[in-house]
This record gives structure tokens, sequence and C-alpha cells, in this order.
């Protein structure tokens, strides 16, 4: 299990971590999201090592991971700016990662030659950004670590590769209980993958849930009222978004589908209907309290 | 295998040999291309050989010592200062990239284990070029059947033990700076800012204090290894077999960089990874940079300013003014806070809110203009106690002489020193009203036939081993050199041009008698040389002790109409043997002695041993007996 207890990190008086808690339940896929600056990149180099906290803890398995090789063996980064010697070819880069992970699987290196497709002889420098995270990919799996943090994963990776990608990941996750901790701002495609979301903002983490908890903790209503005007709505209802079109009320509302529809029923609406939100909706939504609303300009 | 199995480590990892090979498979080239340039040593050496061996030219291992410890002593230190630079940026370089120091930090190793390696692999791209040009050339020497071992070992001894010293400073700035120029910077400037300081501050307080007589102490050369490898190395003959000298200096400097090498370990482990691409990568440093990099503004461009806008339009003074050069250091110094927080910052904006550091920098130089120009260490009044003082030289009056701590000479010489002291407003008024410039040059206009003047020179060799040396430009004038026993003119005389001095001024510093004199003088025949030994040689240097001792030596006539007396110049060569050198194997010093026309003695001592000789020496000098005549009556 991942766990992050308190962590504070400044940068030059920029509180870029601020006091930040979170968990990664072993064999969960992980989304973290935040808009940008929201230290996302920040928490993922605590967490493979590579920063050290102000404040606080960053655990893998109840250890500090920071300068701890025994933890940071279990663990397998793909950085959005992933590192490569200027004269490696995939075959270098191989024989290096081999050097240092224990549990570097040389017959996975070679099966995935077939899937990636891309001649390991071939220097890195000279391969495009796609083909380069795909070599990421391909070393990084073969690591076998417990725990892979991924960093815009498939951010440049064509829509054939990144389908190949998620499925060679949630099949390690399957076979082998891997725990994935995913940060993109590709909310739709953490949406098929995920199963626990975290959204972080200025540095402190707003929410932390299972996916289907937070998508039944979050509802869009649509109500038609009988007066052009509509109702008040009970005072103890968190009403996030209100819009209308004509005479159609949209609400985004926080409880469940049932409980919501329940508690307007007294109100006597000529319609009412519950409707899921996509992971993107409760992003725009959630944040919008945090004051990260998408402002409607006139220009 | 579980997880905990496969990645459970038995013991703590301090070398990785899979980074090691992997640094010195990327970094080839250099390492490669460096022993490929040195491989010219034994090219050369062998088509040297080649072509000699024709001549019937035997090469024996004195000769192959002698050129291996040339090498140590020249080559070397020099060369690696740059190769250490080379190797360390590139062993270093994954510190300065974020992307690169993440690859590395991500990687389950220990910090420990990355720097053990790092510097195993930055001391194997040393020292490679040395095996390979090392061992080709020791191939070239056993062709010709020569093998010189002990050379072969003392000279890898003090490679390996210069090597680890270049890399370990080499490390130090990498471990301080996270980019790549700034860790050139820091390691070049580490290896010269100790003397530079010493130049800096003593050039600043030589411009305020009277008689502060040096531009560079050298106090502080052991901070600047290649300045203290190049003095203290070198090639010395003894009992007929060569030896490498100051080797003990590379053994404290072995001590040195392990101690390095352990403070960079500490130094890594603090260092942040973020501060990738920053010119300080630790913390504390930032403001020691800052206002460093402020004062060494001060320091150089101050000066340099001041004789600019001060020095050159308005100075005529031989020391400085304090307020013009206060104003120009603290400018400077604070142009130098300021650029000291650009790169800091690696902003441009670094104006807002700096005004208490700026404040800071200027306070700072005004108190350090006002700690030198007021002597608060009380330099300028000092005179070492005759207790602790070894030897005293005396130079720039006549010839040097020097004389032990305890000589009655050496009791004058304080004597004089504190004259000097005391009459320092009515030097300062005196040089200031006749135009000496800062340098100490004197002008014309103060060269009469009853004014004159000379810079005395005075170093104090003090027991514990420390120098003082002081400078003082003398304005002389006649009724005081003849007449005021209490000025420093009249002192001046009695010091520098009584016979004590004289005496001291023919005596070799490590005593004795004389094995041999050799003198010559020119005449229409060409050059006639004289060349005594034994009896005959010290016959002569008896003479001329006599003469030292009446007094008769001149050769700075100070208050003279410029007419010579002078006839040539003797040279005595003394043998002597150093403590602890082998039997037989002797030291030569010499001593010259100008034979004047008044040295009666030496004159008769050379007519009597030599009469043919000193005959022609009298006719060269147009010496004729009736001019001898009239010199010996107005003598």
């Amino acid at each position: 299990m991942i766990e992050v207890k308190n962590v504070v990190k400044t940068f030059d008086g920029f509180r870029a971590l601020d006091d930040l808690s979170m968990g990664v339940q072993e064999g969960a896929i992980y989304g973290l999201v935040g808009p940008n600056g929201a230290g996302k990149s920040t928490i993922i180099r605590h967490l493979t090592g590579i920063y050290r906290p102000d404040s606080g803890q960053v655990l893998v398995d109840g250890e500090d991971v920071y300068e701890n090789p025994g933890r940071k063996a279990r663990l397998a980064a793909i950085p959005d700016d992933w590192y490569y010697f200027p004269s490696a070819s995939v075959l270098d880069m191989m024989r290096f990662y081999r050097g240092f992970y224990p549990s570097f699987d040389k017959d996975r290196y070679e099966k995935f030659k077939e899937v990636f497709s891309i001649p390991e002889k071939s220097l890195i420098r000279r391969l495009s950004k796609g083909m380069q995270k795909q070599v990421a990919f391909w070393l990084t799996m073969c690591c076998r670590p417990k725990y892979l943090i991924l960093d815009e994963p498939v951010d440049g990776l064509d829509p054939v590769m990144r389908r190949q990608v998620w499925s060679l990941m949630m099949a390690d996750v399957a076979e082998y209980g891997t725990t994935v901790l995913v940060s993109s701002h590709n909310l739709r495609e953490l949406e098929d993958v995920c199963d626990h979301v975290g959204i972080l903002s200025r540095g402190k983490l707003l929410l932390e849930r299972s996916l289907s908890d937070l998508q039944e903790n979050i509802v869009k209503l649509q109500a038609v009222w009988q007066t052009p005007e509509p109702p008040a709505l009970p005072g103890e209802m968190e009403v996030l978004h209100t819009s209308h079109v004509g005479r159609v009320y949209t609400y985004i509302v926080r409880g469940s589908a049932a409980a919501v529809q329940q508690r307007l029923a007294p109100l006597q609406p000529l319609m009412l209907e519950a409707l899921p939100l996509s992971l993107e909706e409760i992003f725009i939504y959630e944040l919008g309290g945090e004051h990260y609303a998408v402002k409607e300009i006139v220009l | 295998m579980s997880w905990e199995v496969s990645t459970m480590r038995s013991r703590k990892s301090y070398f990785n040999p899979v980074l090691y090979r992997k640094n010195l498979a990327r970094f080839w080239p250099l390492w490669g291309g460096v022993s490929l340039v040195g491989c010219v040593v034994p090219l050369y050496m062998l088509l040297m050989l080649l072509s000699y061996s024709g001549a019937g030219f035997h090469i024996e291992n004195n000769d192959a010592s002698s050129a291996i410890y040339s090498v140590v002593s020249v080559i070397v230190p020099a060369g690696l200062l740059v190769y250490a630079a080379l190797c360390g940026v590139l062993c270093w370089g994954y510190l300065t990239n974020s992307r690169s120091v993440g690859l590395y930090h991500t990687l389950p190793v220990s910090r420990t284990c990355l720097f053990l390696t790092t510097v195993a692999s930055g001391l194997t791209m040393m020292l490679v070029p040395f095996v390979i040009v090392g061992g080709l050339s020791v191939l070239v020497l056993l062709g010709w059947g020569v093998f010189p071992l002990k050379a072969l070992v003392w000279g890898a001894l003090s490679v390996i033990g210069m090597s680890l010293l270049f890399f370990s400073l080499i490390t130090f700035s990498a471990m301080v700076s996270g980019n790549s120029f700034a860790v050139l910077a820091f390691y070049f400037l580490g290896n010269f800012l100790a003397p530079a300081l010493d130049w800096l501050l003593t050039s600043f307080a030589r411009g305020f204090l009277f008689g502060v007589g040096s531009d560079y102490t050298g106090s502080v050369e052991f901070f600047s290894p290649v300045f203290f490898l190049y003095r203290h190395l070198g090639v010395e003959r003894l009992n007929d077999e060569y030896v490498l000298q100051g080797t003990w200096v590379i053994g404290v400097y072995v001590l040195v960089g392990l101690a390095i090498l352990a403070v960079s370990l500490l130094l890594y482990h603090r260092r942040r990874s973020e501060s990738a691409g920053d010119v300080v990568a630790q913390g504390w440093l930032k403001p020691i940079f800052r206002y460093g990099v402020a004062l060494l503004f001060g320091l150089t461009l101050g000066q340099v300013l001041y004789e600019f806008v001060y020095a050159l339009p308005f100075g005529t003074s031989q020391y400085k003014r304090m307020v013009p050069m206060a104003i120009c250091v603290v400018v400077t110094a604070v142009v130098g806070y300021y650029v000291a927080s650009m790169l800091l910052k690696k902003s441009l904006r670094v104006f807002r809110g700096s005004w208490k550091g700026a404040l800071t920098t200027a306070a700072m130089v005004v108190i350090l203009c006002g700690c030198v120009s007021f002597d608060i260490f009380g330099s300028v009044g000092y005179v070492p106690d005759l207790e602790d003082v070894e030897e005293i030289s005396v130079y720039g009056v006549a010839q040097a002489f020097h004389t032990q701590g305890d000589s009655a000479l050496a009791q004058q010489v304080t004597d004089l020193h504190r004259a000097i002291l005391a009459d320092e407003a009515y030097i300062r008024d005196m040089t200031d009203q006749s135009g000496v410039s800062y340098y100490g040059y004197s002008y014309d206009t103060w060269d009469t036939r009853d004014t004159n003047s000379r810079t005395l020179y005075l170093e104090y060799v003090m027991k514990n081993g420390a120098t003082v040396q002081r400078q003082y430009h003398l304005p002389l004038v006649k009724d005081r050199w003849d007449n005021q026993p209490d000025t420093y003119d009249y002192k001046l005389r009695q010091t520098a041009y009584g016979p004590e001095a004289a005496v001291a001024r023919v005596t070799p510093e490590h005593g004795g008698t004389p094995d041999s004199l050799y003198a010559q003088y020119r005449n229409d025949d060409g050059s006639q040389e004289l060349s005594l030994n034994g009896d005959a040689a010290r016959k002569i240097y008896a003479a001329v002790l006599e003469d030292a001792a009446a007094g008769c030596i001149l050769s700075d006539d100070v208050f003279g109409d410029g007419g010579s007396s002078y006839l040539c110049t003797m040279e005595f060569y003394f043998r002597y043997q150093e403590e602890g050198d082998g039997l037989g194997d002797y030291h030569q010093e010499s001593v010259y002695v100008d034979l004047d026309f008044f040295m009666s003695s030496t004159k008769a001592a050379l007519e009597e041993v030599s009469p043919e000789w000193y005959a022609g020496l009298l006719e060269a000098n147009g010496v004729t007996s009736v001019s001898l005549g009239t010199a010996v009556m107005e003598t």
C-alpha cells in the first residue's frame, strides 16, 4: 500500500504540497487528477523517491520510500519526461534497467518486441515522441513492479497503442495484482480504467474515493417546474451548479440520485430525471467550488 | 517469486557494477581520446631512442627516472587539473538535469552507492590514460633494457594521489552546484581562490597602509593545490640518484582529497534533487555565494574603477584615498550582489525587496574599507620582537644583506624600522610633495645633490616560519643623513652603509671560507679571467672581509656626483653540506663582491697573488700611477 501522510513541499516559498494525505490500496488503479500546477507531478516525484518531503511521510508497504532501495525496487515509474541516455538504444537501456531491478523479466522483454515493433538496436533519441513513450512502457513493464506509477502515460500515443498499453496494464493488475497510480488529464480514459480517484488542487487532496462512490454521490437532475420561476430547493441540499434552458432546469447536486429525487418530490415537478455524471463533469463541478470553474468570457 | 523475496537485499550495496560500466562506456570518447593523444609520448620516446642509438647513446635507469619525475612534477599537475574537470562534469552531469536526476534517483540504489560508484568510475577514467601511456612507455624502455622500478612506483603513486585530489575537488564543486558551467567555474575558481584573495586583499591593504610592502604573501597557497604542487614538486639529484621532491605534499593532499570526498558524500545526501540546473545547489551556500561574489566584485572591479575615476585623473599620492575608494568598492560590490542574485534566481527581476541585501553588502564593504584604512590589526606600527625573529633581509639600498635575529645588526635594523614609523607623517608628506607615484618610482624633481630617495625593503623571517614584509619609499636629505642622529636618514646610513652591513653582505648564508674565486675584466685583447682556488682564494676573501670591516665597500653613493670607482666583480664559491645529506654530497653558494678602487686590502692581496692580472685590471679601468697617487692622497 502507498500512504502519503501530511506531506508538505515548498519550492522557493511556494507551497507545492500543502499537508497532503492520500492512500492507494494494493491492487487498485488510482487516478490522480487535478488542474495544472495542482502538485500531481510533485507528489509522484515523492512517491518514486526523487524528492524528500519538507515534512510528512511517503510510505510504501509501511516504509519511507526516500533512500530506501528495497522499497524503490518494488516501484517503477514512467515520468512525463522520461530520461534515456543520449547515445542509448533500446537494448542499452534494457541492460541498464536489468542491472538495477532485481525483478526484471528478460522473457517478457523478448515477448514485448512483437507488441511494440521497435527495433531494439535503434537509438532512442531518433524515435518519435510516441515511440519513445512506447519504449518507456516496454522497459518499465519488464521490471514487473509491484507499484506502477505513471505520469501522463499515454500522452503522444496513437489510439491503437493507447488501447494496447491500457490493456497490458490491466492484464498485469488482473494477473499479478499490480497497483497502479496514474496521473492524467484525459479523464475519459481514466474513467474507463480507474477504480479509485483522487482530485488534487493547490497541493491538497479535495476528495479521494472509489469511482463508483464518487459517481453515486453526485447527480445531475433535470427538472421542469409548474411555474415559470423555479421553487426554492430544500436548504439542506448541496447544489454545486444550476443552469436552465427555457423551463428545463439542470442541477448538479451532491447526494445519491434516489435520495435527491425523494427530497424534491414534495415540490411536485412536472418532470424530474436523474442522470449519471462523467468523471470529467465531476472534476469540473468539484473544482468549481475551488474557484476553478470555466469562466464565460465574452471577447 | 514474491515481491518481498525478489526485492529483498541481504546487505547494503556501496557499488553498482552496471552503473560503473555504463559510465565508462558512455564517456569512452574522453578517456579514449586523451589516451590516444598521450600515446604521442611513448612514440616520441621510441623515435628519439632509435635516432640516438645510431650514435652509440646508452640510456640508463637514472635518465629514465629523471624523465618520469619531470613529467610528474611539471606536466601532471596542470594536466590533471583540466582533465579532472572534464571527467567530473561528465560523471556528475546527471545532477544538472532534472530528467536525468529523476531517473538516477528513482533507481533502487542508495545515494551512497550512486556516489561511490560515480567516484570509482571517474577515478578509473582519470587513470586509464596513464595506464595506457605509462604501459607503452615502459615497453619502449624495456626495449633498451631499462626498467626504473622505483621511479615507476613513485610516479604511479603520485599520479593516483593527484588524480584523487583533483577528482575530489570537482566532485565537491558538483555537489554544491546544479549547473555544469557553474560546476566548472566553482572548480577553477576554487583552485585559485586562495592566492587570488591573498593578492586582492594584500594589494588593497597596500594602497592604504604605510609600509605594507607586498602584493602577495603566499601564506594561503596550500589551498590552491596546483600552486602548491608546483611550488614543492621537483626533481633533485641526491647521491648520484634522481629523486622526486615534495612527495609529502601529495601525501597530505591525498588525505585532504579523502576528507573532501567524505564531505561531498554528506552534501550529496543533503542535496535536493530539485536543485538540478541551479547555480548553487545547497541552501546554506546561497548567502555565502551572494556576499562572496559581491566582495570579489568590490575588491577587483572596485580597485579598477578607482584607478579610472580617481587615481588616473586626480591621484598623485603613493597611497589611496579612503572615501573615493570606499565609494568605488561599494558601487561594484552592490553590482556584484545583484549579479549573484540574478544567477541564484535565474531571473533578471531581483530588485524588488532586495534593498536590505544591497544595504548589507554596502555596509559590509564599508566596514572592510574602514578596518583596512584604520589598520585595526596594527600591522603598520608592528615591528617584530627580535626574540621571535630568525633572520632579517634588507633590500633596495646598495646590495642586499641578511642577518640573524640575534645580531647587533638586527638591532640596528629594527631601530631604523622604528625611526621610519616615527616619521610616517613626514615621509607621506614629502613623497606626496615630490610626486612619488603609488608604485614608488621617484621623479627627477627630487633627485638633486642634497636630496635623494631610496626604496627600502625589509623582510623578517620569524621563528614560526611566517614572514613580515615591509616596503618604504624614503626621501633622503643630506643634512639629516650627515648630522641628525635621530632621523631615519642617519640611521639608514649607519645601518645599511655601515661596516656590519658590509661584512654581512660578503658573508655567505652558510658561513665558511671560499674554495675558489672567479673574476674577469675586458680590455682590447678580450676577456681577461682570473680563477683562483684554495689558499689563494681564501687570502683574497680575507682581504675583502678586512675592507668590509673597515667600511671600504660601498657601491651605492647616495649623495655622490655619479662618478664610479668600480673596477670589477669578483665571485667567491663556497661549498657546504645540508643536514642529512649523504657523505660527499655538497651544495654550492656564491658571494659577489664589487671590487672598488678604495678596497686597499683586497687590491694589495690581488697584486700579491696575481700581479699581472691586477696590473691589467688597473690599466683596463684607466688607472695610471699618477691618478693612483692622487686618489691615495685624496683618500
